[in-house]
């Protein structure tokens, strides 16, 4: 009877009770202690053994590939070892470093893998002539034909949180970085296991003295734990949830490992929505330099930066940092790690900044659209965000400068010239190496380094006469028209059995008569191109333009041939690169392979070619295209005599303004309008082709180099009539025509009887 | 291999100019010409030259260091190393794209791996810039009708049915 036994054995007194309670108690929370420390120890090691830090995909530029007779001078050369972060140095010293003297310039450059091979650091001596490389050589003067320099890092795809960093190995870290460390932060490093109670004395202490909070007692392996697997509140069950995991760590792990993980995991700098974190990556945002390359007054200020990466960071607060980097110093040398003619030197100067240009894809937003765009076919954001991968594109950042800075001022001046309000004019342009489609350079909007509307994939505007090449590939392709060949430029109505019929105007509000084809497509003739397009057939026209952009074309009108369709720049990229190219499409492309964190290839995106228009046909068409320049629309241009083609295009009521323009080595699509699509009143050559100009003459043209088709001669024909002229006379273009073609004689200034002769044999 | 021509083989253009510049002298000699006397041959071409029509021009500086490159491309493809033969040609591509060479030996590197398709179109690529250039002419037609075999031959493993695929 259970209520007998109570009363008759009313069992231990009520201490004992308590101590048995207490016992069974402290089983308990030993047993969820010991549970949770498992748990913990489960955590810690799952996550830290495999070490998966984030780490977002690093974009590379495309590499500046140098030998002797390569047009860059001395000055722009020292552009581009300052964007790779080298430091012009009184002698070479190390990798990282240069040294001028006038026209001869020395550097030692750094280590690194390429797709096909690793470069080990290099000295070289470079020598200038005012306007190009002259010579090579490496150390021991041997003549060197061709190096590479490291591609530039234009930026990284971190994930959604923002973390980026850049790991690097122990062996990469200087030792005075960890001893630096270790002084300031956690002295007993080497020794504690996992806390330090005579740490957090000294702090207190110290503290106390100082009146602020000027030490933390945490160990470095507890920041480890607060920052890698903790968030930041402050409470007293976190604290103890920490000391238990740093414990754990330091039983799991070895302190190397743990020193290193630290050096890659701390959060050390805000760039943006970016988040610095490592080492690897705060000696890049703060000095434009690898980690390795870092000396006494660098490893002090980053290691002054931990207390407070906003407080002290140097970009804002330079006193405040400075103020803790020297405090570091001092600790530096009390410690010995630097003696005291290098403290002074150092304390007595203020901390050196140099932030990288571009760096983390904000500066080249629209290219980076591109990459990405480009990457979603194999990999997801997430990957490129956390899976280590290097990517390695065309982007050629001198040609980006160059373009960005030619439609900076262009549309400056455009704006003063005529009275137009100030910022409004937008524009968007594509630079592509003819022969690849690689994308040299890609701007999306007047302001290239703020993410925002890309113009360059994304505005599709009416083309305008854009669109009238493919009407004349199409008419040498039939065979039955060559460049000299006359059409009708008189007033018709086009198509009026259907509803949309038309009268086409020329641009002048004239008709001329018979003209040739060359001035047809030259001075962007309406009349006369919508009669060739309508013989040859709308129907054909669009046919062939949706098979040398590789796309659809929906609705075949007449007005297609005047270019009443809308597309954006890059697709008239990729159109023009088939005439460029001599009759291949290659896609444009961004991305020539990415790695994975091994080194291994991941993915190569090849340079992929297809033929897609006859050589002939197109020779003739780029002969069109070159007198475009010479004696068109184009004549305007201060490079009309220089080999180049391209086509201007203008909208209706002058609301885009676009102009396309290729020589031996770049296509430039060129596009500039108003957001709004109101009227913006430049014509294709007095607006786009600006911008070109400006771009060509820091890109200095080289001519087209496409020999002539089998069966195919030049002539000097007068450009109005198409008539054979002598080369002196005034107003002659010379023509790509087939041989057999029999030429009338310019009256007054035709060939001679020589060049007739001669021409029997051609 | 593929072996490599200099650019600046004769050029039958100028050997036709020549000869029509020699018959124009018989024709001024036979007196049926109304040139006064003292004029020598016409005034040279005052319109501006467009000099990239001049298969006589110079090859850039680029050209002997893109060739190293072909070779070391070559060295890989003979290993059996296609990854870095195609990365090295690439490369030299991309640094001069008019050398008709570096398209050539990218054909047969993928020929090698197995893509007629790419091999033919880069061989095709290749005699855009052959030129006058018999022997390389040779070597991308040839390419070209390897790459079609290959291409016949995947088609008859693929469907043994139609094998004039």
């Amino acid at each position: 009877m259970p209520a007998d036994r109570r009363h008759r054995n009313p069992g231990p007194g009520a201490a004992a009770l308590l101590l048995r309670f207490g016992l069974y108690a402290a089983a308990i929370g030993f047993a969820v202690l010991a549970g949770y420390l498992l748990y913990l120890d489960r955590v810690i090691s799952g996550t830290f053994e495999g070490r998966r830090w984030s780490v977002p995909a690093r974009i590379y530029a495309q590499p500046l590939e140098i030998y002797p007779g390569l047009g860059l001078s001395v000055d722009e050369f020292e552009v581009e070892l300052k964007r790779l972060g080298y430091t012009r140095t009184g002698s070479l010293s190390a990798p990282g470093t240069f040294h001028r003297d006038d026209r001869v310039l020395d550097v030692w450059l750094r280590g690194f893998s390429f797709s096909d091979g690793y470069r080990p650091a290099t000295r070289l001596r470079l020598r200038f002539a005012s306007d190009r490389i002259l010579s090579l050589d490496d150390e021991s003067d041997a003549r060197i034909p061709l190096v590479r320099l490291e591609p530039p890092q234009i930026g990284s795809f971190f994930a959604s949180h923002g973390e980026d960093r850049l790991i690097v190995a122990p062996e990469d870290t200087p030792p005075l970085l960890t001893e630096t460390l270790k002084v300031v932060e956690d002295r007993r490093f080497d020794a504690h296991p996992g806390f330090d109670w005579m740490g957090i004395a000294r702090a207190f202490w110290t503290n106390l003295r100082a009146g602020e909070v000027q030490q933390g007692g945490s160990t470095l392996t507890q920041q480890l734990v607060k920052s890698f697997f903790l968030d930041n509140r402050r409470t007293l069950g976190r604290k103890l949830k920490e000391l238990a995991m740093a414990i754990i760590l330091e039983l799991r792990f070895d302190k190397t490992d743990l020193l290193n993980a630290y050096i890659n995991e701390i959060y050390l700098g805000q760039d943006g929505n970016r988040a610095i974190h490592g080492f690897g990556l705060a000696s890049e945002f703060y000095f434009n330099k690898p980690i390795n390359e870092l000396g006494a007054p660098e490893i002090a200020l980053l290691v002054a930066i931990i207390r407070g990466p906003s407080y002290y960071n140097p970009y804002q607060h330079l006193d405040r940092a400075r103020q803790r980097r020297d405090l570091v110093l001092g600790l530096m040398r009390d410690q010995a790690l630097i003696d005291q003619p290098t403290y002074e030197a150092t304390v007595s100067e203020p901390p050196r900044l140099s932030r990288p240009a571009r760096r983390g894809g904000r500066y080249y937003p629209g290219f980076m659209d591109l990459v990405r765009r480009q990457l979603a076919d194999s990999y997801d954001e997430q990957l490129l965000g956390s899976g280590g991968y290097r990517v390695f594109t065309t982007l050629n950042p001198r040609i980006q400068e160059q373009t960005e800075s030619a439609i900076r001022t262009t549309l400056q001046a455009l704006e003063a010239q005529r009275g137009l309000p100030p910022d409004e004019l937008q524009a968007a342009a594509v630079v592509t190496s003819t022969q690849t489609g690689d994308v040299l350079a890609l701007v999306g909007g007047r302001r290239p380094g703020f993410p925002g509307f890309n113009r360059a994939l994304m505005a599709k505007r009416p083309v305008g006469s854009l669109m009238k090449p493919v009407v004349y590939l199409n008419a040498f392709e039939s065979g039955r028209y060559h460049l000299a060949s006359q059409i009708d430029d008189t007033p018709f109505i086009a198509d009026p059995s259907r509803p949309d019929a038309w009268t086409p105007h020329n641009f002048d509000g004239k008709y001329h008569g018979q003209v040739p084809l060359v001035r047809a497509l030259g001075d962007s003739l309406n009349v006369a191109t919508v009669r060739l397009g309508l013989e040859l057939g709308v129907e054909k026209t669009a046919q062939r333009l949706a098979e040398l952009i590789d796309r659809p074309i929906p609705n075949a009108y007449p007005s297609l041939l005047l270019g009443a369709i809308d597309m954006s720049p890059m697709d008239m990229a990729r159109l023009y690169t088939v005439f460029a190219s001599g009759g291949f499409s290659a896609r444009p492309t961004s991305v020539i392979e990415v790695r994975d964190e091994t080194g291994a290839l991941a993915q190569h995106y090849p340079i992929t070619i297809r033929k897609v228009a006859d050589a002939s046909a197109i020779a003739q068409l780029n002969s069109g295209l070159r007198s475009v320049m010479s004696n068109g629309t184009g004549k305007t241009s201060r490079f009309r005599n220089r080999g180049v083609a391209g086509k201007t295009g203008t909208s209706d009521d002058f609301r885009d303004s676009w102009f396309v323009g290729f020589d031996n080595r770049h296509l430039s699509v060129i596009w500039i309008g108003y957001d709004d699509n109101r009227p913006v009143g430049l014509t294709g050559a007095a607006g786009a082709m600006r911008v070109w100009d400006e771009l060509m003459r820091s890109l200095n043209p080289v001519p087209l180099n496409q020999s002539l088709p089998p069966g195919f001669i030049e002539r000097d024909v007068d450009y109005a009539t198409g008539a054979w002229a002598r080369s002196d006379c005034a107003a002659t273009v010379r023509i790509v025509l087939p041989n057999k073609v029999d030429l009338p004689g310019k009256p007054g200034c035709g060939p001679s009887l020589g060049e007739r002769v001669k021409s029997w044999f051609d | 291999m593929v072996r490599l021509n200099t650019r600046a083989s004769l050029n039958p253009s100028i050997i036709n100019q020549r000869l029509a510049w020699t018959l124009m002298a018989i024709v001024l000699l036979a007196g049926c010409s109304s040139a006064p006397p003292g004029s020598t041959q016409p005034p040279p071409r005052t319109a501006p030259q467009i000099p990239g029509l001049d298969p006589t021009q110079p090859p850039g500086p680029e050209h002997a260091l893109t060739l190293a490159l072909h070779d070391q491309a070559d060295a890989a493809r003979l290993r059996g190393d296609h990854e870095t033969a195609i990365a090295t040609l690439e490369r030299a591509i991309r640094i001069d794209p008019d050398a008709p060479e570096l398209w050539l030996l990218l054909s047969r590197v993928n020929l090698d791996a197995g893509d007629p398709a790419a091999a033919q179109q880069l061989a095709r690529k290749a005699l855009q810039f052959v030129g006058n250039r018999a022997k390389l002419e040779q070597q991308a037609w040839g390419l070209i009708d390897a790459a079609q075999h290959l291409a016949a031959k995947h088609a008859e493993g693929l469907d043994p049915k139609s094998p004039d695929q």
